[in-house]
């Protein structure tokens, strides 16, 4: 009796080879003899790589393979060319002291202090996604009489825009309005919220940090304890459920050490979970919001980061809509699956980059919380570092990492390189980029006179992606830029008053990388 | 005319160009010229040889795929299973037949008839669960729960996309 499986194995990978992708994939979990004939056949991978990875949109099979190749090749150029391509130029006015200047959901969004003027707009509307486009004038962020803004926060994906202030330079509230519209949000639980009473601590003005994730608002700020001695200072963290109450019962604290400045500083990980990095990295729960932030686990670092970090990168505060989206794509599909990115810079020698996956934030057991983990049980395998000249670029998104390399001993001349962590990249993305797994070794300054210190070797695995073809100079005046899902953001600076905001398609064909100025 | 002995001994006598669409029969009478001897098929039964010479004389007469063409074709070959409607009706058959045809046609070398086998289990197997697919032709799962969760959480990449 003839069977199915009696036939011979290139007979039945031969039958496969008429099947879609998704077809030849359930077929390898059938059984052994059916996955060994994928295994074995290099066509059948083939079928599934370019349908699976959704390398070439046209599925029409009548494209001979030969053609489907040379797709293929322009393909997994396609990162190193999208540099000649740029979708589109943006203007962007320019503005004196605007910081945190953010692309978050296919917007742009500033707010600039001194001005107190805020803007958002979209850079390249998406049909499926909703347009804010807004300008505030001075006054307008804050309508409370005698008051003055601290920090503002904006969250496109949920229209939401937080505005801390202090009224007669005494009491902070935090505002919640609606991007698109005057008034409160509508989910908000109030109006504003309001901060914890601390009359024995002074509120520091000039270091308010305010973040966002989901149901969660943070305010970071330092305070001046007067019954010390002046020079002792406390950072305290507060984080509300804006959604829920306007008032605060979730609050962290601690001493600032001498010599630093800023506040503490923290991100949102998603999943009720909160990172709050002093020395070290402490995890902390946030799920019940009617106590004070769990303690998790506590992640010690190779040296004290404090005194030198510079503000962690983290896209996940801003990341609610790309987070939703994220659930459908498979390098950021998962929230405990990111990256977070410590800047550690020592004077004008160089900075150290700490690439960390948050998946050891999650994977914690019952009695991680009593016991500091040690750097060499957690950090070798799930960190990358790398050690760059002063003057250079970062932005993570998801698995992804954008980074400037420079390509001459002097750090005049730059290119871009993308880098992606997400483990299924580094398995799958066979041709695209170049897998790193081998680990790394990188010293340690131990001092800010750039003296070789300790040396860490780490091996978290990445694809390496090198935009080679255009070349940038300390002269090219890139400000800041930013990575999403699919596109490239640079901010140029340019002697007019009038910015370049420069996006890049990189997932685009590239018949279809038209340039379009505006 | 050529004579064609079966594995169960059966005699077919089948007109040359009829018979030249297998390749393996082609290359055998050009080796071995004009000759009255039948040639023995061991590994093809007279139930299925009958198949194959009906579908032999359906074609009658259409051009048969050169070696560079067939080198060209299989580079365009749609991965269609688009079968013509005759070619359907013919191989309706049981799932025992149609292995035989295809091991057949695999064996005399006649790829027209071979692709048609051969897509029409690809269309059995279309759209179908691995489930299914086990109960389509009687297959026993022989991963451990292990190894299931282990080929699953491999294909997730290419998932819901």
């Amino acid at each position: 009796m003839k069977q199915f499986l009696s036939l011979a194995e290139e007979l039945l990978s031969y039958i496969l080879s008429f099947l879609p992708y998704r077809d030849i994939l359930q077929c390898t979990s059938v059984c052994r003899t059916l996955r060994q004939t994928y295994l074995s056949s290099s066509e059948l991978q083939y079928i599934v790589e370019i349908g699976g990875q959704r390398l070439i949109s046209n599925t029409d099979h009548s494209i001979p393979i030969s053609k489907h190749l040379q797709l293929l090749r322009d393909k997994a150029h396609a990162w190193f060319k999208v540099d000649t391509h740029p979708l589109k130029m943006v203007p962007v006015t320019r503005s004196r002291g605007s910081r945190d200047k953010i692309v978050a959901g296919g917007h742009f969004c500033f707010w600039n202090p001194p001005e107190d003027t805020a803007m958002i707009f979209p850079v390249l509307s998406k049909p499926s996604q909703q347009s804010i486009r807004r300008n505030w004038l001075p006054g307008t962020l804050c309508s409370a009489p005698h008051s003055h803004n601290l920090d503002v926060f904006m969250d496109p994906a949920q229209n939401l825009i937080a505005v801390a202030y202090a009224v007669d330079h005494k009491t902070v509230y935090i505002n919640l309005g609606a991007l698109n519209g005057d008034g409160v949000h509508p989910q908000a639980a109030g109006e504003k919220l309001f901060l914890s009473d601390d009359s024995e601590n002074s509120f520091d003005m000039t270091f308010v940090r305010l973040k966002g994730f989901g149901r969660h608002i943070a305010l970071s700020h330092r305070s001046n304890d007067e019954n010390r001695t002046s020079l002792d200072k406390v950072w305290q963290l507060q984080i509300w459920d804006w959604k829920y109450s306007t008032t605060c019962s979730s609050i962290l604290s601690g001493a600032i050490p001498n010599g630093s400045i800023d506040p503490v500083e923290f991100c949102f990980l998603g999943n009720n979970r909160l990172l709050v990095i002093t020395d070290n990295l402490n995890i902390y729960s946030i799920e019940d919001m009617s106590q004070t932030p769990e303690l998790l686990a506590c992640f010690l670092m190779p040296i004290p980061l404090k005194l030198w970090c510079l503000p962690l990168i983290d896209d996940i505060g801003y990341g609610s809509q790309l987070h939703m989206q994220a659930q459908a794509t498979m390098c950021t599909s998962d929230p405990t699956h990111r990256l977070i990115c410590l800047t550690v810079a020592f004077a004008q020698f160089s900075t150290q980059i700490f690439i960390i996956s948050t998946r050891i934030f999650f994977d914690l057991n019952e009695t991680a919380a009593a016991i500091p983990i040690p750097w060499q049980h957690w950090g070798p395998s799930n960190t990358r570092i790398f050690r760059y000249p002063f003057h250079f670029k970062i932005h993570i998104n998801g698995n992804r990492v954008l980074q400037t390399l420079p390509v001459d001993t002097h750090n005049i001349n730059f290119i871009l390189q993308l880098l992606d962590f997400s483990p299924l990249a580094v398995t799958n993305r066979r041709g695209l980029g170049r897998v790193v797994k081998e680990p790394s070794t990188t010293y340690m300054s131990a001092d800010e006179f750039g003296t070789r210190g300790e040396s860490l070797t780490t091996s978290l695995p990445y694809v390496q992606v090198v935009f080679s073809k255009r070349k940038f100079t300390t002269d090219s005046l890139l400000r800041d830029m930013w990575i999403d899902k699919d596109r490239i953001y640079m901010i140029f600076r340019s002697l007019s008053f009038i910015e370049k905001l420069e996006v890049i398609d990189v997932q685009s064909d590239l018949q279809t990388g038209a340039v379009s100025t505006s | 005319m050529v004579h064609l002995v079966t594995s169960d001994n059966v005699e077919f006598v089948v007109d040359k160009e009829v018979v030249e669409r297998s390749v393996l029969i082609k290359n055998m009478l050009e080796d071995v010229g004009e000759t009255d001897q039948s040639i023995p098929l061991a590994n093809v039964s007279s139930a299925v040889l009958r198949k194959v010479i009906e579908y032999c004389e359906h074609h009658r007469g259409e051009p048969l795929p050169s070696a560079d063409a067939d080198q060209n074709q299989d580079e365009t070959r749609k991965r269609t299973t688009d079968i013509s409607e005759w070619d359907q009706k013919f191989i309706t058959v049981d799932q025992e037949m149609l292995f035989e045809i295809i091991l057949a046609a695999n064996y005399l070398d006649i790829k027209s008839l071979l692709d048609v086998g051969c897509k029409t289990v690809a269309n059995m197997i279309k759209g179908k669960t691995p489930d299914e697919i086990r109960r389509l032709f009687n297959i026993v799962n022989d991963f451990t729960p292990e190894e299931e969760a282990q080929i699953k959480k491999e294909n997730e990449w290419a998932e819901d996309r």
